[in-house]
Order: structure tokens, then C-alpha cells, then sequence
């Protein structure tokens, strides 16, 4: 007998369990259908909705049994259960009945009709004919924001979205107000939802209680959409994400579960950013100067040509980008060859990723994932809030702070799952999570102890520590390191600082000496940093030098808009020296707007690529929308403008698969993503269908204008098929996870392997991590020590584009502490004119009481402004009192 | 030592007479228990004693007050706070009995609460007050001031080393915070919702630490058993009953109102003796025995003994032992009609069966006591009164709801049907 698993008689059929589950989800894993509503795998079992009754019988001479909810009783070995037991079935019946006395029969009208929770579990317990005649109780909605319309009158009371959004995520706006029948799930008065995991409740909700705002105006049925997986571009985690399409729109964003990353939860910069390939400021047409100036339309074969034309010159420079794919970045380095090929980030981006690199690759510091985080025993964050840089990671940690530690579990013999007891015992025997950074963060409310340190200090903090777990002693003024030796995962964050980055790897690299099994987590900027890095090209500067010592260059830049790399001056100085500027871009930007040639190219959901995160992780994401007006993907126009001018021979990256074996040959570090999807079936009827079998009006569509049914369309570099013919995987690569009865996102359940782990470029290996040398820290500037604040919404260039994103951006802000403002004669909400390097921005006055003295905070990505140079020395130059914040 | 008495909870308070201050409580030997016994005897003794006098819990859940308090990890097993905990949050319908207590002598409560809090090593302990007894809150408060002043409460109380402090919390205003470990949640700040149990809040009580919640009756009788001993308790029930209960009648009786009798007596006793028998022109028709959560027992059946034993073997239960009677001037079915809608109204929403069902047996019985009942309805209410059973909903709050219903179904099954039959009440 397996001493790990246990066993189960469920109705006289054994099932296997793993030590630790309950029974509902001993059931819910051996594909047991049983319904549940408060239940969920991420938020653990509270016993509320009643809903997953089953007959407990007390050993074999037990007739009568008892009833008992599945998710409230642990699963243990030689257990007698019943799900079919008539008196239990009959109360499962009655519990739908109850929740659905006040439910609306909205069902044909419903947002989320046909991928309905409550309807699936009513179909299930066969609920068919409603007794109650009396009225039901009614709710007025609220306004809740830009991203989600509620529905209040739906509600089952499940308690599933207070409890994610308030237990789980932290929010504090939203509650559940009013008792009996009557209670009501929303915020004290309308107003939008402030915290930036907010759309989760979309997919939290059993039923149709929290909409997707945007989505609800270009709404089809689940049914009706394409569904694709893909890689949320909006930030360095790269968490899993479906884009669902129908007649080559955009519809809208689900979570796509993968257990080492975002789990079942996205950001809402992620949810709702990516609508930005609606946006009116997509580049729609290429233009290219001509005689009566810039702006002249041109297809996409003669801007091809034109490109073509410009690489036999054999002075051309190509500026890469880290928001575009493995694929494009290599395709631009191949043509252009690698010693004029540029990476397209500032240098301080570009000493953060190369130092990365150095950590993962050199010395090979193990890496937490968000799950390693999430369950790590002490968290320690340096330098930079990873809220609003990585918002998943956040959410992570926040799991690990707020979770009680396995002793306070132990004496009052608590089960994980069982939420609120839980929850209950980590009061006054917390998880650590110390906080050191130069401003507050959005993670204080969670931590145990917060250092408010400016960025000398901090690096020496860092090393002090690795002193302390080297050598202790008594005199440890901060315990910092006493607090990690003690625990046995621990997990150091980091970002914003080179120097800082070391010090924290060496601080794991201690731990794990001490064989503490000790993991870093490294905050970089955005979706591709990392793989673009991995490119070894120098900086944007870099490129500027060399325009302005060679002969007038053609630059090609890549899906990059430089404007928000650097500052005005240094890009326009050089900048009038070139032959050419072209730009390949799926946005309308400062940088399209000057150029000679500008070729529209598919955004991330038209095409395939690959993106490597901060973990080091490398991820596919394929082609999810499809039109017959497409853009086509930037490796694309790179290839056949590189055959038209010879540079390739006429077959080269006739695929995918080709261009990533030439990338692999050139950059042995990307080698290992020819394991991503390698196999892609000739036949489209063996690969995984995009459309859903039950995908309706396919030969109707179109009707209008032709009553013959269009060719589908062909995409050879994607291994999923483009039509509803083809498989429907059970693992691995899963378009939909749809099961039969079960039509929500709950389907998730029922498989376990769905999720795709991408690849890691550098896995941890059993070896001790190498020390690295720390850099002398540089002489302290004068003035203001200006640090850049990155917000979830506002501070990344795509998702700014999105509707609903924009009409969330804050005003621009200057963080200061009370007592240098007053120095300055500044307060809260004035608005000021800060002069960093070259370039002066205007900012209101925020105050923040914890802020290191000397350091003011400056809110970056603001949209038009140039890149500012930061960290960087920062003067008031103007003070404008009068006007209103 | 003073010969013991033979009603304890209500020696010192008598009617028209003022409560007694502490120089007054002090006199009649109040306190002695506490001198007596603070670092003198061992905390565990009083366990043990507690346990041996087979005092139950008078809240109207009946748990054996020693075993719970015997399920208490240790103070040295468990280091860290440890909390005690007062449930007087009386809100049961037709129980008044924790009102007389706290109105008519706070000192006794004081006193049980320090030998209480002593005996489970316990330093704090709080007083859940049901908000409107503004009367009883003022007087605890002005109790504990004078028992601090008295060396009573603080730190080293009486020299022996042990420190307790006492806050009064009033409650605002749920039914349900009546329910343990509601009462904590409210407590702790957050909506008063039951629990999962486990863990026990002698586990993972307050904030997570050790707790006991005791009934206002059940820690009031402890300074007499400690004083008097297990078998002096034990001795003053009667029918097999143990110790004295503070029984309560209301209805349509001469002398309603609350009265501390031998554990045992029969209903019949209580109500045609103490309560002065129906008023004139009214008969009885039936009695809800143990307050507004239990089920009825008709009037052929009065001469039953008032114990949990003997009134779970009548098919209801002992409750908080006060009597609400039903007459026969009052239609049965808007009587458990009115019981329905409290209920409704005080479920706390947390779980479905009772959120949902408790509503819908509400508007049920007020549409068939209206007149527009229907023959289904009765089946319905007959499925509800299983399916809002034990075990089937969260709390006891909805099986407590479906006594009277599962009760008065039986019992005034042909009213029902007259009513249905008829589509009008008799009694309107």
C-alpha cells in the first residue's frame, strides 16, 4: 500500500488522496463531480455555502451516516463516504434552491450565461423546478469603476469575493455590509475599486455579480470566441493569460492558470491593459517620407522594399526593444549583425538587466518563483516596491506575510486549509516580511517591520547583513539577519540598483552556504527585458555614440518609441545626423512620428514570441487574433526585406521553428526555447483547436458579403490549430479549459497538469551560488536624490493605451517627506517644475511621512515625456503654488 | 462558616431593594471564595470541583462547564495569553434570567469571573453585554471599579501573585452574538459570524489564544460551589436534577417573570405555582420550555421535570429554561410566525440553508396565517425542518429555529390545515 496517499471509499469506489486535502478536494481530483460554491483552490475552505455535502459513515457497521460538508472534513485513510446517498443529494438540491430564491431568471441575458459556476452546479445537482413563490429581495448596483460593472441581484452569497479581495488580496474598499438575506457585497459608497486585482472578482464570482466593464461592450458568448494562450506584455512576470477573440476583435483577457506564476489571479493592468491593441493610437497604415513629406502611405510590400533598400547600403544600426519578442530582437541582430545592433534601453535599465543576467547566469543564485514566494518563511524586499512593478509578485508575498506560520498552526492543530482559523492563528505570530526601501510601499500594511532607508544606506544595510549571518553578534540593530537565519525558505526581493542586486545575491548566497535554502526574486522593468539583455547588445547610448563618430547611419528601431528612453536632448542632437530612420512599431509614438519609414507590425496577439521574464523564464505566446487585414508580425517584414536585399538566402526562417534554431546558434543562452512547442502537426486537425467545438454562425459571419464560407485562416508558426476541427488537449497546451458540465473557469479543476511552465533558461542548479563583488558606491550627488516611482496603472506605455487603464492614471507626483518640503517651502498638492539632467517636468507635491530623508520619489512613464535620468540629482526650479492639485 | 444557601444566584437580591454595593456584598459573605482561594489553591482544584459538581451551562447549549473547561490547554502547555470570557449577550426570546443576574447582583458576577479566570490561568477577561442592558453594563462598571479599588481586580490581587483585568464590551445588537464563537468575532472586531469548529475557542479562541466563553448563570454559581463544595451543589437539585436553575415564565400568566428554583422542577410547579397559573379566561395550549429555540411540549405534558435530560427525552430541550406559553387566545401558526421572522431577521447571512431557507419559512407561515396558503406548503415546511436541521447549516441558530416549526407542525397540524382549507385565520 502507498504510505503517501491515502484511500477513500467514495459510494463503494476507492479513490486516492493526497495527506493534507479535504475531502471535496480529494473528490474534485479523482473527477468526482461535486458541487461547491465557497470553496475555491486558492482561497481555501470556510464551510459557508453547504453546498458539498456528503455522507460521512462512521466505519463499516454504520448504516445511517451523517451529513458533513466535504470542504470542512479532512480526507483520511479508510473513510466511507456517499455523494449519491439520497437524503444527502436531496440537501445539495435544497442548498441550490435556497441560493437561487433570489437569484434572477437573467439567465439568457446574463454576462456570464453559458460560463455560469451556479449554472453548472445546478445542472449538476439537476435542480430543475423552483418552489419558492414569494418576492425576491432586490439590490441597487453600484458604480464601481472603469473595469467592472456590478449586478448585485445575482448574488448567492458565496462570500468567495470579500474573501479574495479583502483576506486575499488586501483591499480595504470593498466589504460585505447588512445580515440575513440581505447582505450586500460592495463598498461603503460608489466609487471605483482601488485595488489593482480588482477584475479577479470577475472571475472569483460563482455567478454574474462582477462583469468585465470593457468586455461587456464588445460581449460575445464564451462559446463564440477564440480562445489563445498567451503572455501578458504589460510587466517582467509574464503571467498566463487567454486571449479570446471573435471575428478579428480583441474581446477581452482570462486568467490562464499556471501554479509557478499568477496562479488563478492577473493584475488589472493586465486584464484590462492589453484592450490597448484597440486603441486609436495603434499605427494602422506604414507611411513613408516622400517628396510632400513624412506621412505617405505605403503598403507593406514597398516598405519592405524600401527597408530592403536600406540594408544593402551596409551602414545601418538596429535598436532593439524590450517589449518586443525573442523573435523580432533576433531577427533585427541577425540582419544588422551583432556589432550594430543596440539594445534600446537607458544605461541604467541596461545596468540593472546585465547585473541580472549576471546574478541568474554567472552566479547562478536560485530564483523564487511567485508560488516559492508565496509559501516562502521570511520575505525580505530591498530597494523598490514590487507593487506596482510586479504586481503578481506582490500579491505573492502578500500570501506569505499574512500566513500563519507552520508552529501556530501545529499547537492548535489547524489545517492549512481551513481558511479563517488559519488566518486567525497568524495573529501575533506573523510571518516576517521586512521591508527596506527609501519610500513606503503598498505592501506596509502587511509587513512586520519597515525601514525607510535612502539608497546609500540601503546598500550598506545589505551588506551588513551578510556580515551579521556571517559573523553574529549581539549588536544586529535591525535582527534582519537573525530573522532569516531562522527561517528555512526565505525570499530577498529586489530591484532598482545594481550595486544593491549584489549585495542581495550575496545574502542568499550566504544563506544557502548555511544551507538554508534561500531564493532571490529580481524586479526588472519590463515584459522582455531579460531576453533582450540576453542579446549582450550595449545600451541606447551606446547607439548615439556611434551615430555620432560614424558615417550618417540608417537606424531601424524596433517596436521601441526612444523618446521614452532618454532624454530630448541627447536623441535630437544625434539624431539629425542620421541617413534614416525607420521604425517598426504597432503603436503611434513619438519615435513613428519623426520617422522616415514606419511599418505598422502586428502587436504581441498578432504574431508569435517569445519572452523571457524576470525568473529567467522563457514563455511562448502565439498569434490570437486573426483578420484578413493583419499586421504582420516584425520578424516577418525583417526576413523579406533581408531576402530582398541578399542578406538572407530566399528560403531562411522560412518558419518559426528556423528562426529560433538561428537565434539558439547565435545566443547560446537562448538556446533551451527550441523545447518551447517544438512540434507543430501538419495537419490542423491534430492540433489543438483555438475555436471551441461549440463555436456558432462560423459560415454566417460573413454572409452579408459572401455565403461562402472563407478558407480559415492559416498561422504555420503556431501549433494550435486556427479552426473548431482539431483536438481538445486534456495537458499541456490547452486553447480552452472547458470539461464537460463544468463551463466556467472552474473547468481549471479538472486539469491539474494545464498549466505551460515555459522554460527556464537558468535552473537552479544544487551548486553554491558564487559570491559577487560589490562596486564602490558612487560619490553622493548634490541636491535631491531623485528615484523613479512605477505605477500599476500609468507608468508602462502599453497599457496606458487601453481605455480603461488611462481613465485610472493618477496625476503626476513628487514624493517628498513632510520636513524637506517644508525645507522647500512645499506642500502637499502644489505643483512644482523639477529639473533632472536636461529636463524639467512638472509635478504636485505628494507627501509621504516615511520617505528617507534628501530622497523625493518621481512618478515615471508619464505619457509624452521624455526618459529622465533616473536615479538622478533633482532641483526645484519653479514652484507654482497657485494652482490647483 | 455561615450555613450555605439554598438559592445561591439569588440570595442578595430581593425585590424594591437597591443592589448591593460591595461593602453589602462583602457582609453577606460575598467574596470570601475569592480570599479564600486566590493563591491558596491550586487553579487546577477549582477545575476539578467545577467539574465534579456536574454544573452545566445555562446559556441554553447545556455543555458540562468542567469538561469544557477541562479541554483548556494548560497555561504552561500553551504559553501566551489565555482569555476569559463572559457571554452575557442575553438575547434569547423570553429569557431574562442573565438580566436579574447582573442588574441584581454584579458583584456575584464579579466574583464568579475572578475564580473563573483564576482557575483557567487566564489574566483578561471580557464582558460581552447585549447593548440594551444599559442598567446591568452601569452597574458592572461601577461593580469592577469598586472590586479594583478593593484590591479585588489588578495586578497581585491579594498578594497571591495573580493579576486579572475586566473590560465590558456592550454588543451592538445581533442575535447571533449570542453564539460563542460570533461573540468572539464581534469581539475581535470583525462581523459576528460563527466559526468552524475546530477548533474549539479553548484552542483558538480570542485572537487565536486559549479561551472559554461561559453563560452569566453558569459563572455565577461558581464562588458557591468553590465555597461550598461539588456535593453541596449537586444536593440542591431535585427529580435528578443538580443544583438550582433560574427558570423564567412569560405568556399570559399571573406572575410572569424569573425564578431560581431546585434544578428539576417540573414545569406544571413552575408555571401553576410560582407563576400563579393562566389568567383568568386564558388556557394553556402549550409551552415553549426553554425559550424561543426549542421545541413545544403541549399541555398533557407539564408534568415533566425541567432537566436536559428529561426535556430531550420529550423531544425538546431544556434551553435557557425560561417558559414562553402559548394560550389558546393566540393563533399557534402567527406565534411561530413571529418566532420565524426573528430568526430570519437575526441570521447573520454566512452560510446558505439558513440565510435563504429561514426567510422563505417566514413568508410561508405568514401567507398560510393570512390566508393564502397553499396544501404544498405544508410538505414544504416539513422538508425545511430537516434540511435547516443540525449539522445542515453552519450554526445552531436555524436547528434552534426549526424546533417550535418541527414542534407546531405536529402538534397544530389541524390548525395548519384549517387554515389552508378555510384560506382565514380563526383567531382574527
Amino acid at each position: 500500500m502507498d504510505l503517501n496517499h491515502l484511500h477513500l471509499d467514495v459510494d463503494r469506489t476507492i479513490i486516492t488522496a493526497q495527506p493534507g486535502q479535504t475531502v471535496l478536494e480529494a473528490c474534485l481530483s479523482a473527477q468526482l463531480d461535486l458541487p461547491y460554491f465557497c470553496w475555491h483552490p486558492a482561497l481555501g475552505a470556510v464551510g459557508a455555502c453547504r453546498q458539498c455535502a456528503v455522507k460521512l459513515f462512521n466505519g463499516p457497521e454504520d448504516h445511517t451516516g451523517q451529513i458533513v460538508m466535504a470542504c470542512m472534513t479532512p480526507a483520511t485513510s479508510g473513510m466511507r463516504l456517499s455523494i449519491t446517498d439520497p437524503a444527502t443529494a436531496q440537501f445539495r438540491d435544497r442548498v441550490i434552491e435556497f441560493v437561487l430564491t433570489n437569484h434572477p431568471h437573467d439567465c439568457p441575458v446574463c454576462d456570464v450565461g453559458g460560463e455560469c459556476h451556479l449554472q453548472d452546479m445546478t445542472a449538476l445537482v439537476k435542480h430543475t423546478q423552483r418552489r419558492y413563490r414569494f418576492t425576491k429581495r432586490t439590490h441597487l448596483n453600484q458604480d464601481l469603476g472603469p473595469f467592472i460593472r456590478h449586478e448585485m441581484n445575482r448574488c448567492i452569497g458565496c462570500y468567495r469575493c470579500v474573501r479574495f479581495y479583502r483576506d486575499y488580496a488586501g483591499g480595504d474598499d470593498f466589504g460585505v455590509f447588512g445580515a440575513n438575506r440581505n447582505i450586500y457585497f460592495g463598498r461603503a459608497t460608489p466609487g471605483t475599486l482601488e485595488s489593482e486585482f480588482a477584475g479577479n472578482l470577475v472571475e472569483v464570482c460563482p455567478t454574474g455579480v462582477f462583469v468585465d466593464k470593457p468586455f461587456a461592450t464588445r460581449f460575445r458568448r464564451k462559446w463564440d470566441m477564440r480562445a489563445t494562450p498567451s503572455i501578458c506584455p504589460h510587466c517582467a512576470v509574464g503571467c498566463n493569460i487567454t486571449v479570446q477573440e471573435r471575428e478579428g476583435e480583441f474581446r477581452r483577457v482570462v486568467n490562464r492558470h499556471n501554479a509557478a506564476l499568477n496562479g488563478y489571479f492577473l493584475c488589472d493592468r493586465g486584464r484590462f491593459g492589453i484592450d490597448f491593441i484597440r486603441s486609436p493610437a495603434r499605427l494602422r497604415r506604414s507611411t513613408q517620407r516622400d517628396a510632400q513629406g513624412p506621412g505617405t502611405p505605403v503598403a507593406i510590400p514597398a516598405a519592405t522594399a524600401a527597408l530592403a533598400e536600406l540594408l544593402r547600403t551596409n551602414n545601418v544600426i538596429g535598436i532593439g526593444s524590450p517589449r518586443a519578442s525573442l523573435e523580432a530582437n533576433a531577427a533585427l541582430r541577425l540582419l544588422v549583425g551583432p556589432a550594430h545592433f543596440y539594445a534600446g534601453v537607458s544605461d541604467h535599465d541596461a545596468d540593472i538587466i546585465a547585473t541580472a543576467i549576471t546574478i541568474l547566469r554567472d552566479a547562478a543564485v536560485p530564483i523564487a518563483t511567485p508560488a516559492d514566494a508565496a509559501q516562502s518563511d521570511a520575505v525580505l524586499i530591498l530597494g523598490e516596491d514590487p507593487s506596482d512593478i510586479a504586481p503578481i509578485l506582490a500579491l505573492s508575498l502578500r500570501q506569505s506575510a499574512q500566513r500563519p506560520t507552520s508552529e501556530a498552526l501545529a499547537i492548535r492543530q489547524i489545517p492549512a486549509w481551513n481558511d479563517s482559523a488559519a488566518r486567525r492563528s497568524a495573529f501575533g505570530s506573523p510571518t516576517p516580511l521586512i521591508i527596506a526601501t527609501p519610500m513606503s510601499t503598498r505592501l506596509d500594511d502587511c509587513a512586520t517591520t519597515c525601514h525607510r532607508i535612502a539608497p546609500a544606506a540601503l546598500l550598506t544595510l545589505a551588506a551588513a547583513i551578510k556580515t551579521q549571518l556571517e559573523h553574529p553578534s549581539p549588536a544586529d540593530p535591525t535582527a534582519i539577519a537573525a530573522t532569516l537565519r531562522r527561517a528555512s525558505a526565505p525570499v530577498i526581493v529586489v530591484g532598482g540598483d545594481s550595486a544593491l542586486m549584489r549585495a542581495a545575491a550575496n545574502i542568499v548566497t550566504t544563506l544557502r552556504r548555511k544551507g538554508i535554502a534561500a531564493r532571490l526574486s529580481i524586479l526588472l522593468p519590463e515584459a522582455n527585458s531579460l531576453g533582450l539583455g540576453l542579446f549582450g547588445a550595449p545600451p541606447l547610448s551606446a547607439a548615439l555614440a556611434a551615430i555620432q563618430t560614424g558615417t550618417a547611419p540608417h537606424v531601424i528601431v524596433l517596436e521601441n518609441d526612444l523618446h521614452r528612453r532618454c532624454e530630448t536632448g541627447p536623441l535630437e542632437g544625434t539624431f539629425h545626423r542620421i541617413a534614416s530612420l525607420s521604425v517598426l512599431d504597432c503603436i503611434e509614438t513619438p519615435t513613428t512620428a519623426t520617422a522616415d519609414l514606419a511599418i505598422a507590425v502586428g502587436s504581441f496577439a498578432d504574431a508569435d514570441g517569445t519572452t523571457v521574464n524576470q525568473e529567467g523564464r522563457a514563455q511562448r505566446s502565439f498569434k490570437a487574433i486573426f483578420s484578413t487585414d493583419d499586421a504582420p508580425p516584425s520578424w516577418h517584414v525583417l526576413r523579406n526585406a533581408g531576402i530582398a536585399a541578399g542578406r538572407l538566402d530566399a528560403t531562411a526562417w522560412a518558419t518559426h521553428r528556423e528562426l529560433i534554431d538561428a537565434m539558439a546558434a547565435n545566443i547560446p543562452d537562448l538556446a533551451a526555447c527550441r523545447a518551447l512547442w517544438p512540434h507543430t502537426h501538419d495537419n490542423i486537425m491534430q492540433r489543438p483547436a483555438t475555436l471551441p467545438h461549440r463555436y456558432s454562425s462560423r459560415t454566417a459571419v460573413n454572409a452579408a458579403a459572401n455565403v461562402r464560407e472563407p478558407p480559415p485562416f492559416t498561422n504555420p508558426d503556431s501549433p494550435l490549430g486556427p479552426t473548431m476541427e482539431g483536438l481538445m488537449p486534456r495537458s499541456g497546451l490547452m486553447p480552452h479549459v472547458w470539461s464537460p458540465g463544468w463551463n466556467s473557469v472552474q473547468a481549471n479543476l479538472k486539469f491539474p497538469s494545464a498549466a505551460e511552465p515555459g522554460v527556464m533558461l537558468f535552473p537552479t542548479s544544487a551548486c553554491i551560488p558564487t559570491e559577487l563583488p560589490l562596486p564602490h558606491p558612487p560619490p553622493p550627488a548634490p541636491g535631491i536624490l531623485a528615484l523613479p516611482i512605477r505605477r500599476v496603472f500609468g507608468s508602462d506605455e502599453l497599457s496606458n493605451l487601453a481605455q480603461a487603464v488611462a481613465s485610472r492614471v493618477g496625476g503626476p507626483i513628487l514624493r517628498v517627506n513632510p520636513a524637506d518640503a517644508a525645507t522647500h517651502g512645499l506642500s502637499a498638492g502644489t505643483r512644482v517644475d523639477c529639473t533632472i539632467g536636461t529636463t524639467t517636468v512638472r509635478r504636485a507635491i505628494a507627501l509621504d511621512p516615511a520617505m528617507a530623508a534628501g530622497v523625493a520619489g518621481l512618478t515615471i512613464g508619464v505619457q509624452g515625456e521624455p526618459g529622465l535620468p533616473l536615479p538622478g540629482s533633482l532641483t526645484i526650479t519653479a514652484i507654482h503654488p497657485g494652482e490647483p492639485s | 462558616m455561615k450555613t450555605p444557601p439554598d438559592r445561591p444566584l439569588t440570595r442578595n437580591i430581593h425585590r424594591g431593594a437597591p443592589h448591593f454595593d460591595i461593602a453589602a456584598y462583602e457582609r453577606a459573605d460575598g467574596y470570601r471564595a475569592v480570599r479564600d482561594t486566590l493563591g491558596k489553591t491550586e487553579p487546577a482544584a477549582i477545575v476539578h470541583m467545577v467539574a465534579e459538581s456536574g454544573l452545566a451551562g445555562c446559556g441554553g447549549g447545556g455543555f458540562p462547564t468542567g469538561r469544557k473547561w477541562q479541554l483548556m490547554p494548560g497555561a504552561a502547555q500553551r504559553p501566551g495569553p489565555r482569555y476569559f470570557v463572559v457571554n452575557a449577550d442575553e438575547m434569547e426570546p423570553g429569557t431574562f434570567k442573565d438580566r436579574l443576574l447582573l442588574e441584581g447582583d454584579p458583584h456575584q458576577m464579579i466574583e464568579g469571573i475572578i475564580l473563573s479566570a483564576y482557575a483557567l490561568e487566564a489574566n483578561l477577561s471580557y464582558i460581552f453585554v447585549r447593548g440594551e442592558y444599559v442598567t446591568a453594563i452601569e452597574r458592572l462598571n461601577t461593580a469592577i471599579a469598586e472590586a479594583t479599588a478593593a484590591g479585588l481586580l489588578g495586578q497581585n490581587i491579594l498578594g497571591s501573585g495573580y493579576n486579572l483585568s475586566i473590560h465590558v464590551h456592550a454588543g451592538a445588537g445581533r442575535y447571533i452574538c449570542g453564539e460563542e464563537t460570533a461573540l468572539l468575532n464581534a469581539l475581535e472586531g470583525h462581523r459576528a459570524i460563527p466559526r468552524a469548529k475546530p477548533p474549539f475557542p479553548q484552542i483558538s479562541g480570542l485572537w487565536g489564544c486559549p479561551t472559554i466563553v461561559n453563560n452569566v448563570e453558569t459563572i455565577c454559581n461558581i464562588p458557591h460551589i468553590v465555597r461550598y463544595g461539588a456535593a453541596w451543589y449537586r444536593s440542591l437539585g431535585i427529580n435528578g436534577g443538580l443544583g438550582t436553575k433560574i427558570y423564567g415564565v412569560s405568556g399570559r400568566v399571573n406572575h410572569p417573570g424569573a425564578f431560581e428554583l431546585p434544578m428539576g422542577t417540573t414545569l406544571r410547579d413552575m408555571i401553576e405555582h410560582h407563576a400563579g397559573g393562566m389568567k383568568p379566561g386564558y388556557e394553556l395550549r402549550a409551552v415553549l420550555p426553554g425559550g424561543a429555540s426549542t421545541g413545544f411540549l403541549p399541555a398533557d405534558q407539564l408534568d415533566v421535570s425541567m432537566t436536559a435530560q428529561t426535556m430531550a427525552a420529550h423531544g425538546t430541550r431544556l434551553g435557557t429554561g425560561t417558559a414562553i406559553v402559548l394560550d389558546d387566545h393566540t393563533c399557534p401558526i402567527g406565534f411561530i410566525a413571529n418566532l420565524q421572522q426573528f430568526f430570519a431577521r437575526e441570521s447573520c447571512g454566512w452560510c446558505a440553508p439558513c440565510r435563504d431557507g429561514l426567510p422563505w419559512v417566514e413568508r410561508i407561515l405568514k401567507s398560510i396565517e393570512a390566508g393564502t396558503g397553499v396544501a404544498d406548503d405544508l410538505d414544504t415546511l416539513e422538508d425545511m425542518t430537516g434540511n435547516l436541521g443540525p449539522g445542515r447549516t453552519f450554526c445552531a441558530l436555524a436547528p434552534g429555529a426549526m424546533a417550535s416549526l418541527q414542534t407546531g407542525l405536529r402538534y397544530f397540524s389541524a390548525e395548519f390545515t384549517r387554515h389552508i382549507e378555510t384560506r382565514t385565520c380563526a383567531w382574527t
